[in-house]
């Protein structure tokens, strides 16, 4: 791919920052086995299933 | 060797746009001025991308869209990925230029579905992704580690969205380039932007996220988990949960916080913090608030202050702590509550405050986690109901005269109730003008939206004193309509007058009570003509005007003359002094009706004002005449002195003389002052509803409402959307003032003889086909250069070629004979002209042009060797008298020909047994008109209709659309089931395409 100078390798290219794929913590706290929390597992493990 | 396609990414809008580029092979590749300069083709793109994704038929279902991209120009040059240009329209100064670009276009579900292809593109040696969509295709696989670690949760707009996600940093990573797409109308709607802060980033993220968690919805588990959380929330919340399913997210103010906490995804207490509010039990008594705690997951349970002071509540934690934290946050968000505290838990308020709480405050409450308990009846919405007793004035005079001008102020009083409780005229006032926010009647609190009864207050008032009968005939009429806010909110109820009612009952059935027929009238009328003119007389008792839309030789003249004689004689018996009705025409008719009223009624007193014979000032005044007759054109003229007087009726023959809602003809008309109203037409819908609001409101002024209600309410759900509920209600309005009977109607026992309709397909010969062909082919090419309007001139002159083709060359080309061309629908014409001459039939030939009729008729006189003769609109009236005498009485005569509009209307020509159509007119109307020139009564003969059609030419398509307009008439007027429809633009471009240029064998 081509090289591009100022003003257009700013508009084509973003900036290299490091940044986490993942969150740092597990906004969960509560560990309670209530109905929305074992919903929300079944959508984790569904997505761990299907996408990685 | 064709250098790599790069693939860029990017959001249009809502839906993620991927847009391709190429280097140019050759310098010569042409750049078109104003698009993208390196764009490679969309279509080549997406059989590219897809060519192994059988889902999307190989790429062919994928959708195309345009879209603007707003990119950096250094000294006039730009540069990308595929190459460098000078952009020549751009000022040396400008740093920014905006290509409109062509790409692919996915919708937020499609996008997820394909992802996995996008993957895919990676490996393709031919593709190259463009660092955009690298970045966008990283961000979305980060989405799914996010989700994949619970980092997720719902929002009170009813969409997944992400915790803690770094948009601030993404939005630096991704390149401009992937944020600088735009939609393409930007220029002339709001301009918008690509995405340029971190909150447009969140928007999309949250479009992905949510999608993304919604696919999963798919798989049982994820399924069944989420069906019990479901139930397991209150029923308040529902509305938000059951979006999470689906796409796109609510509208609401309620904040996501206050959300979680509601639907337990974030851990609350047991118990929240309560308000009760509490009503005096007299009218000026004081109002209470006070400190409670209430139950979260069981509303009901509802601990009082000194009870939680004792310790007395259902909780293992002692709220009080928390009360005290909730309290402070209240006294700061609402002043009223200032003064509360835990050891003075109650508070009294004046009723203003009261409401403030209940109305205004109740929400900031809520979002502080505050729960306000207010009494019952507070919730409650009693629909309020308004009985007005209409008062009509005394009535008088002759049993003929209206009792009631509907135009005049009506005058009522009015009951007003709340549920079951009424209310009486002192409390409403007091009510509405103390400005109290609630109502205390009959020893009982309502609550009543203070605006609504203000309106309602403002409306009676204002209706007292300015609203018409008719106004509020039309609000009982339309009850349900929801045409207002006092329309939707407030059941009406009208009570008319006793005479009156059963008066207006009268119209609403089939067949009113017959009048007695008076001896004046010379002339037997059928029974249904009876009905007719008990119906007007009806009418004009219950002071509405009419119109009698009876089909063409029903005898609506002799109805007229008869309901006229009724009036004058009423008039006379309560011996009741009258001026003349006045009755205008066509000037075609003015003689017609002449000696239609010799005939019928030969005691009137009828003056002509038309040619020498002039109505002055003098004798308009003078009481001589019982009827003076005119034509339309004459009253416009002689305006000032025609709206001199109230005539003691206005009718208007051919009444569709007034359709057009413009014309000065039409204000003119309604200007007029009369007794009593009545218009005469066979077809009160020619094309449009316009037209039936254009005739009605001259008849009823204000009956219809003004025209842009009309048009709101009627003719864009009805002619638009097809709207059942609308056309039965316009249906009703209309119903008691339009009195149509059809010549089908078996009831009317007409014994009319039967009426065929033929319709003769016929073919175009090789001359007719090539000049059709250049002239679409000559539209074809002109309709991209020309602008809106020239657009729509050209194709209305285009019609008119194509139609002249379609006749014969020769009328096309302005020749005098038809000799030297052929036509395939002359040739039809001839051949049925063979037989039916053969036969001693006689037929009547309509054609729209006065050239082609002038050419039939030569072509006829020499083939069939006798006189044929052509009516048109230059003949004087002797002319023609004698061109109709001719053929009624003529027996060598077999032909008659005649200009669609001089000889469609008006005439009596039951010797013809035949009529052929040899052009198509635009209006159903205007064709059965003029066949009914020789199907009226009267007739003994079978009739039957010849319709030449010229096969795959836009006459074809002129008669598809025929059947649809008749079939809206229809439906207005007899209810039809037909689906109502109309002419667009692209039927107009339709019509013109040969489809099938057959030649003639």
């Amino acid at each position: 791919m081509k090289q591009l100078e100022k003003p257009f390798s700013a508009f084509w290219y973003g900036k290299d920052i490091e940044v986490n794929s993942t969150p740092k913590t597990s906004p969960t706290g509560d560990s309670e086995d209530d109905q929305y929390r074992l919903l929300k597992k079944a959508i984790q493990e569904e997505a761990l299933r299907k996408w990685r | 060797m064709a250098s790599n396609i790069i693939i860029h990414g990017g959001w249009l809008e809502e839906s993620f746009f991927i847009w391709g580029e190429r280097a140019p092979t050759s310098r010569f590749d042409q750049i078109v001025n104003f698009q993208y300069p390196f764009l490679f083709s969309p279509f080549e793109l997406k059989l590219t991308l897809f060519q192994f994704d059988q889902t999307s038929f190989y790429g062919t279902f994928i959708q195309n869209d345009n879209a603007v991209i707003d990119v950096p120009i250094h000294s006039r040059v730009y540069s990308s990925m595929a190459g460098e240009m000078t952009v020549y329209q751009a000022q040396e100064s400008m740093n920014q230029y905006s290509f409109p670009l062509e790409g692919l276009v996915f919708d937020i579900d499609s996008l997820i579905t394909y992802l996995p292809l996008f993957q895919e593109w990676n490996d393709e040696s031919e593709l190259e992704l463009a660092p955009d969509l690298i970045m966008w295709l990283k961000l979305f696989h980060s989405v799914q580690e996010y989700i994949i670690e619970g980092a997720f949760s719902p929002t009170s707009s009813g969409e997944w969205q992400l915790e803690q996600f770094p948009y601030e940093k993404w939005l630096e990573m991704i390149p401009l380039s992937g944020r600088s797409i735009r939609a393409n109308t930007s220029y002339i709607q709001k301009q918008s932007t690509g995405i340029v802060t971190a909150t447009q980033l969140k928007e999309i993220v949250t479009l992905v996220s949510d999608a993304m968690i919604r696919s999963l919805f798919k798989a049982p588990p994820v399924s069944s988990a989420y069906i019990e959380w479901q139930q397991s929330v209150n029923e308040k919340w529902l509305p938000f949960v059951n979006k999470l399913t689906k796409t796109g997210k609510l509208d609401t103010e309620l904040s996501t916080t206050v959300f979680q906490q509601q639907i337990g995804v974030v851990q609350t207490k047991p118990f929240i913090s309560s308000l009760a509010l509490q009503e005096p039990t007299s009218k000026d008594g004081e109002w209470k608030v006070s400190l409670c705690m209430v139950d979260r997951k069981r509303p009901s349970i509802m601990v009082e202050m000194d009870q939680l002071e004792k310790g007395e509540h259902p909780w293992r934690e002692n709220p009080i702590a928390q009360l005290k934290i909730d309290l402070q946050k209240a006294k700061e968000t609402v002043d009223i509550l200032k003064p509360l505290r835990l050891s003075a838990p109650t508070l009294s308020l004046s009723p203003d405050q009261a409401y403030e709480l209940f109305t205004t405050v109740d929400h900031s409450l809520e979002q502080i986690g505050f729960h306000l308990i207010v009494p019952k009846w507070m919730t409650e919405k009693k629909k309020p109901r308004v009985k007005l007793r209409i008062q009509p004035p005394e009535g008088g005079g002759a049993t003929s005269e209206p009792l009631l001008d509907w135009q005049s102020v009506a005058s009522f009083t009015y009951d007003i109730a709340l549920g079951d409780s009424s209310i009486s005229k002192k409390d409403f006032e007091e009510f509405v003008d103390g400005q109290r926010p609630f109502l205390y009647a009959n020893g009982e609190w309502m609550s009543w939206d203070r605006s609504l009864a203000n309106k309602l207050l403002h409306y009676l008032e204002g209706a007292e004193n300015s609203s018409s009968f008719l106004e509020t005939w039309r609000l009982d009429q339309l009850e349900e309509d929801g045409k207002s806010d006092l329309d939707d909110d407030i059941d009406w109820d009208v009570s008319w007058g006793k005479e009156l009612t059963n008066s207006i009952k009268e119209l609403y059935t089939t067949s009113p009570s017959l009048i007695q027929i008076p001896a004046e009238l010379k002339g037997e009328l059928r029974h249904y003509q009876h009905e007719g003119v008990s119906w007007l007389i009806h009418l004009r008792r219950t002071g509405f005007g009419g119109c009698l839309a009876d089909d063409m030789g029903l005898g609506k003249s002799i109805q007229t003359i008869a309901y006229i004689l009724y009036v004058l004689k009423a008039q006379k018996e309560a011996e009741v002094a009258h001026s003349p009705f006045l009755l205008i025409c066509p000037t075609s008719l003015l003689y017609n009706w002449v000696n239609e009223c010799e005939q019928f009624a030969p005691s009137l007193r009828v003056f002509v004002h038309h040619g020498p014979t002039r109505l002055d000032e003098k004798n308009l005044h003078a009481l001589e005449w019982d009827l003076v007759i005119t034509s339309y054109q004459l009253v416009v003229r002689d305006a000032e002195l025609f709206q001199q007087i109230t005539w003691n009726g206005l009718v208007l023959d051919e009444a569709q003389h007034i359709k057009n809602v413009e014309t000065k003809q039409r204000r003119v008309m309604k200007k007029m002052k009369a007794t009593h109203r009545v218009a005469l037409t066979g077809t009160p819908i020619e094309n449009r509803l316009r037209e039936l609001w254009s005739l009605l409101d001259v008849l009823n002024p204000t009956y219809l409402g003004s025209y842009q209600d009309f048009q709101m309410t009627f003719m864009k759900p009805i002619e638009r959307d097809q709207d059942e509920k609308q056309l039965q209600k316009l249906q009703k309005l209309i119903h008691p003032i339009i009195l149509r009977r059809k010549k089908s109607d078996q009831t009317l026992q007409l014994g009319l003889p039967k009426k065929e309709e033929k319709v003769h397909h016929v073919h175009l010969s090789v001359e007719q086909a090539a000049l059709y062909q250049a002239v679409v082919d000559d539209i074809v090419t002109k309709l991209n250069e020309v602008t809106a309007f020239e657009r729509r001139a050209l194709i209305l002159r285009s019609l008119t070629k194509l139609k002249q083709i379609c006749n014969h060359p020769a009328h096309f080309l302005k020749e005098r004979s038809l000799e030297d061309h052929e036509s395939g629908k002359w040739d039809t014409l001839v051949t049925l002209a063979n037989d039916l001459f053969a036969k001693k039939e006689k037929i009547l030939i309509f054609s729209q042009y006065k050239e082609m009729g002038g050419l039939l008729t030569k072509a006829l006189e020499k083939r069939f060797k006798q006189t044929v003769p052509f009516l048109h609109g230059s003949l004087t009236r002797s002319k023609r008298q004698e061109a109709i005498q001719a053929f009624q009485t003529g027996e060598n005569i077999n032909f008659f020909v005649l200009s669609l509009k001089a000889g469609g209307v008006g005439l009596n020509l039951t010797a013809a047994t035949n009529v052929v159509h040899y052009d198509r007119w635009w209006n159903p109307a205007v064709e059965n008109q003029a066949t009914d020139r020789a199907y009226r009564i009267g007739q003994t003969k079978d009739v039957t209709v010849h319709k030449l059609v010229t096969t795959g030419t836009l006459e074809e398509r002129i008669d598809r659309m025929l059947l649809q307009k008749q079939a809206l008439a229809d439906q207005i007027l007899a209810a039809g089931e037909q689906r109502v429809t109309e002419l667009t633009n692209d039927e107009i471009i339709e019509l013109i395409q040969l489809t099938i240029p057959t030649q003639k064998e």
